[in-house]
């Protein structure tokens, strides 16, 4: 048990007080004369048994009475964990909520969602322990949002639930950075979350900046978890994976792939038939999928596409997959746009023949009939005048560029274009995009990988080590490797850059690299540490790796290009939906919250699709050892809270008041008068 | 005719209380005439019985109607009536001082009750005599029956002081001997005495053939006991004093008290003697009234 203001409890001697008047009653005798001393002496000798303990008993009663009295002032609460905040309440009050879609769940028995629910169970219980100001983190602002009282938070429509998923990390950053910049006392914080891997992400780096700039603090910091818990009860998850456009025997088609899952809670998973919804441009169909387990994936459903439709229009349209409700709302929909692919453009900045033709052998062969691939090869001093909003993929191999030509190609990065690196023949000193060549290294000697090799490869080292779960070099569709290892490297041009290697000669020579992106800059800048002429590598003869890394950074780089775009919540930047119209989605969202809630909008260039993060659908939680690593020594405790609207904690006052009142009552009775032993009617003075 | 005019002597009562005669439940042996049953034959109008005769009666009381009837000599007898003598018997022990705020203390109540009792004894011609006691008797005047004798027994009550230790159970005792047979002793006390030690005196008084009455004085703080502060009691006569917390100890007090007073209305039962309770916040007139009416029913006893 705790208290709200226990100070109070200094006066907790106070106790002894009915027994202090007792002891100086007994002082402040009086003498008298008497009579009838035979009855006094016979009392005296009788066993005082209960008369002891009945005084006692009422002695007992006023100490209660008078205790009751001094809880009760200082204002008790509940017993439990938070209980503890109520002696080290601030008047300010943090929280760090978690709005994200996972968010929206239901629990049995209550029409409450998680976050409603948090959100009153916070307000109620900061009411209670008198926070004054209440300052709310959520993924969707960079600003937090303040209150003047917890009530106000509740019915704050900015506060509503939305399809971004949260950072909860960053959000603490962001905490951090406000507590600094006031001057508070102890502070609380407080953060709501259904605890899901996706929001909490542990393993980002930010978690230890973060545990040690709340360390570094000069005053007290609290954090106190607010587990929602994983769902109960079965969900289930519609995601798009993809739509394209494509030719088909009925014309036009509409090629959609998505994928259900469900997760079940402490139900027992059993195989279900579950209606999908389509809508496509407002004609809509329902087929049936089974379920299985948990999970089941619809690919390239062929939906026709019909002119006459206005929604749907042959060349670009938009639509949407729904299943039925269930007990979360959020993860029921989702939406997809399609347009007629656009062409593929590459652009080559070389004046070696030799490995422009590999190149361009790479980029003009289609990897699907329906897209059309182009090839442009320029010089630098040529890119004034390319039209770069068509352009796909840069593929440079010349000088690091300088300049005009390296501002051209910054822009280009940081609009979602795709550079690949190639190193020149004479690299200078120069840096750009984060690289700098120092120079070539030949290898001239190398392990043979197999009886197989020729006399011409017995000089050539091979690739050592290569990722292939993801990106350029990531396995193919069914599950095979790309032939990385048999290809053969006779130099390298070494470099300096930071980046993630994606395949390397040997732990100090990268062969191919990502660039890491540096402020608003997108993740697209490849760096390839030799070439694909022949006097350096095998790329141009086995051919099959380069061109698949290539077709791979093109398909990235033709996702900027083209009137359609399907993205995450919060992924596009927010001034894209600043003249937006909402096509589909949740019709009470509000304009200027379009880009934290998933469905379709339309800008003046764009048709734009938003989905909730993948991360959304997986079910994972943070475990307690996960949280305990991740805050370290700062103190911090979890409270799992249902999601109903009671208080997390609770004033017990009443509770003494009425133990209160009970002990004054006993003490009365105690106290009365005993029915007179007597039937001696006593006259009265006449 | 009264005396001198005395504080515990009220006119008004008094011709109150005169109105009902003091009897006495039992036969009286008197040494004249008066008002009172007799255990002997005499010469009131009230027919007795007939005896045969014998030589020697006085002829004048022969019944010469029956010696008609039946030819044989019967003496016609009648019953005798006779004055008593009133014996009271006061308490002047240290209790007697007692009393409570605003109250008549016991002696000054005691003093009313035996004035009265001996100016209507007096008054119907009665012998009256008082016996003041304490830790021994004080004062012992035997009953009289002149105008004079009245004043005495009123001057003595006048100046009795009460103090001193209790002994009334041995006082009685032996009152019951010197007390001539056949006496009205009336006891007023507060009886602060263990009931079976009373008991026996009581019996000696009816083994005398004594008509016993008791009043019992009692202050109506010692029937409540409504002190609420600690107190050191003291004892009036001379005994420790006693510290006691009241609300501890209240219900042990009437439950001894409820136990003495149980005892005792057993004990007048079982010793007939007749017993009145007096609350010292009741006027006196009123037990007095009781006993007095209380007497007229039961005359005749012979």
């Amino acid at each position: 048990m705790n208290f709200i203001q226990p100070w109070i409890l200094i006066a907790l001697p106070l106790v002894a007080v009915p027994i202090i008047i007792h002891l100086v009653n007994q002082r402040r005798f009086q003498t008298v004369p008497w009579a009838a001393m035979m009855f006094l002496m016979q009392a005296s000798r009788m066993s005082a048994g209960y008369t002891k303990l009945r005084q006692w008993l009422i002695l007992l009663m006023r100490a209660l009475a008078v205790a009751c009295l001094i809880f009760f002032t200082s204002r008790p609460l509940a017993s439990g964990l938070i209980g503890l905040l109520g002696s080290r309440s601030s008047e300010v009050a943090i929280v760090v909520l978690d709005r994200s879609p996972s968010m929206q769940e239901t629990q049995p028995g209550t029409r409450m969602t998680k976050l409603q629910a948090a959100m009153t169970q916070l307000s109620s219980t900061l009411k209670t322990l008198g926070a004054q100001r209440v300052v709310v983190f959520d993924s969707a602002r960079e600003k937090p949002l303040e209150f003047e009282s917890p009530t106000a938070m509740v019915s704050d429509p900015s506060l509503v639930a939305n399809g971004v998923t949260s950072d909860i990390p960053g959000m603490l950053e962001r905490a951090l950075l406000y507590i600094k910049n006031n001057r508070f006392g102890n502070v609380n914080v407080w953060i709501s979350s259904d605890m899901r891997e996706s929001d909490w992400r542990s393993r980002d780096g930010r978690w230890a900046a973060d545990r040690e700039g709340f360390i570094a603090l000069p005053q007290e910091v609290r954090f106190q978890v607010l587990d929602l818990g994983p769902a109960s009860t079965e969900n289930r998850s519609i995601r798009v994976l993809s739509a394209k456009r494509v030719g088909g025997t009925q014309g036009i088609e509409l090629a959609l792939s998505f994928k259900i899952e469900r997760t079940m809670g402490t139900n027992v998973a059993s195989a279900i038939q579950i209606p999908v919804e389509l809508e496509v441009g407002g004609a809509r169909s329902v087929i049936n999928v089974d379920l299985q387990s948990d999970s089941a994936e619809v690919n390239d459903y062929r939906i026709a596409l019909s002119s006459e439709n206005d929604n749907a229009s042959l060349d670009k349209g938009w639509g949407l997959v729904r299943i039925p409700g269930d007990t979360n709302s959020a993860d029921n929909t989702s939406y997809f746009v399609y347009e007629k692919p656009p062409a593929r453009r590459t652009v080559i900045v070389s004046d070696n023949p030799q490995v422009i033709e590999a190149i361009e052998l790479c980029t003009n062969i289609s990897p699907e009939q329906a897209i059309e691939c182009e090839t442009e090869t320029v010089l630098s001093s040529q890119l004034d005048s390319i039209d770069w909003n068509s352009v796909a993929l840069v593929v440079w191999h010349e000088q690091l560029p300088t300049g005009r030509p390296l501002e051209l190609l910054t822009q280009f990065v940081v609009q979602g274009g795709q550079v690949l690196l190639f190193p020149p023949e004479t690299p200078n000193d120069t840096t750009a995009l984060g690289v700098q060549w120092t120079g070539w290294q030949s290898l001239d000697s190398s392990p043979k990988t197999g009886s197989e090799t020729t006399e011409a490869d017995a000089t050539m080292a091979r690739v050592q080590q290569w990722r292939n779960d993801s990106e350029l070099l990531g396995n193919t569709l069914n599950g095979a490797p790309l032939p990385v290892g048999q290809l053969g490297i006779k130099r390298i041009c070494k470099l300096q850059a930071e980046g993630t290697v994606l395949a390397a000669m040997s732990d100090e020579l990268p062969l191919l690299m990502r660039i890491d992106a540096a402020g608003s800059a997108k993740n697209g800048v490849y760096v390839c540490t030799t070439t694909p002429s022949l006097r350096d590598s095998t790329f141009a003869t086995d051919g099959i790796v380069m061109y698949i890394a290539i077709q791979r950074v093109l398909a990235a780089g033709s996702a900027r290009i083209g009137s359609t775009r399907m993205s995450t919540v919060g992924q596009p930047d927010s001034a894209l939906f600043e003249n937006a119209s909402q096509s589909a989605g949740d019709a009470s969202v509000l304009s200027n919250q379009f880009s934290q809630h998933p469905g379709v909008y339309r800008t003046n260039e764009l048709l734009l699709a938003q989905n909730r993060l993948v991360d959304e659908d997986s079910s994972k939680v943070v475990s307690s050892e996960t949280l305990s690593s991740l805050f370290g020594s700062l103190d911090w405790s979890k409270i799992e809270v249902g999601a109903s609207a009671r208080s997390l904690v609770q004033e017990i006052w009443r509770w003494f008041v009425i133990v209160m009142l009970i002990a004054m009552v006993i003490e009365a009775i105690l106290c009365m008068p005993k029915r007179r032993l007597l039937n001696v009617k006593v006259p009265k003075p006449s | 005719m009264l005396p001198t005019a005395r504080s515990f002597l009220d006119p008004k009562i008094l011709a109150r209380l005169a109105a009902v005669p003091l009897l006495s439940r039992h036969a009286m042996q008197g040494n004249i005439s008066g008002r009172h049953s007799s255990p002997h034959r005499g010469s009131s109008v009230e027919f007795a019985e007939y005896r045969k005769y014998n030589p020697g009666d006085d002829l004048r009381r022969l019944d010469w109607r029956a010696f008609g009837r039946t030819d044989r000599y019967y003496v016609k007898e009648f019953e005798a009536d006779t004055n008593l003598r009133c014996c009271v018997v006061l308490d002047t022990s240290g209790s007697m001082a007692y009393a409570s705020k605003e109250q008549t203390p016991k002696i000054e109540y005691a003093r009313q009750i035996a004035a009265s009792m001996s100016y209507l004894a007096a008054q119907q011609g009665d012998a009256v005599g008082l016996t003041c006691v304490a830790q021994k008797i004080v004062q012992n005047i035997p009953p009289r029956r002149s105008a004079a004798h009245l004043k005495v027994v009123l001057d003595t009550l006048e100046n009795t002081k009460p103090a001193g230790d209790t002994q009334l159970p041995a006082i009685l005792d032996e009152l019951a001997e010197t007390v001539r047979q056949r006496a009205l002793v009336i006891i007023i006390s507060d009886f602060f005495v263990d009931p079976a030690i009373l008991k026996g005196c009581f019996e000696h008084l009816r083994f005398r053939k004594h008509d016993v009455a008791a009043f019992h004085l009692l202050d109506p703080l010692e029937m409540e006991f409504t002190f609420q502060r600690p107190v050191r009691f003291t004892d009036m006569e001379g005994g420790q004093p006693l510290f006691v917390e009241p609300t501890e100890i209240a219900d042990r007090y009437h439950r001894a008290l409820k136990t003495y007073l149980t005892d005792l209305q057993r004990i007048v039962l079982e010793t007939s003697v007749d017993y009145h309770r007096c609350i010292t916040s009741e006027a006196f007139e009123h037990p007095m009234m009781r006993f007095l009416i209380g007497r007229t029913r039961g005359r005749g006893v012979r």
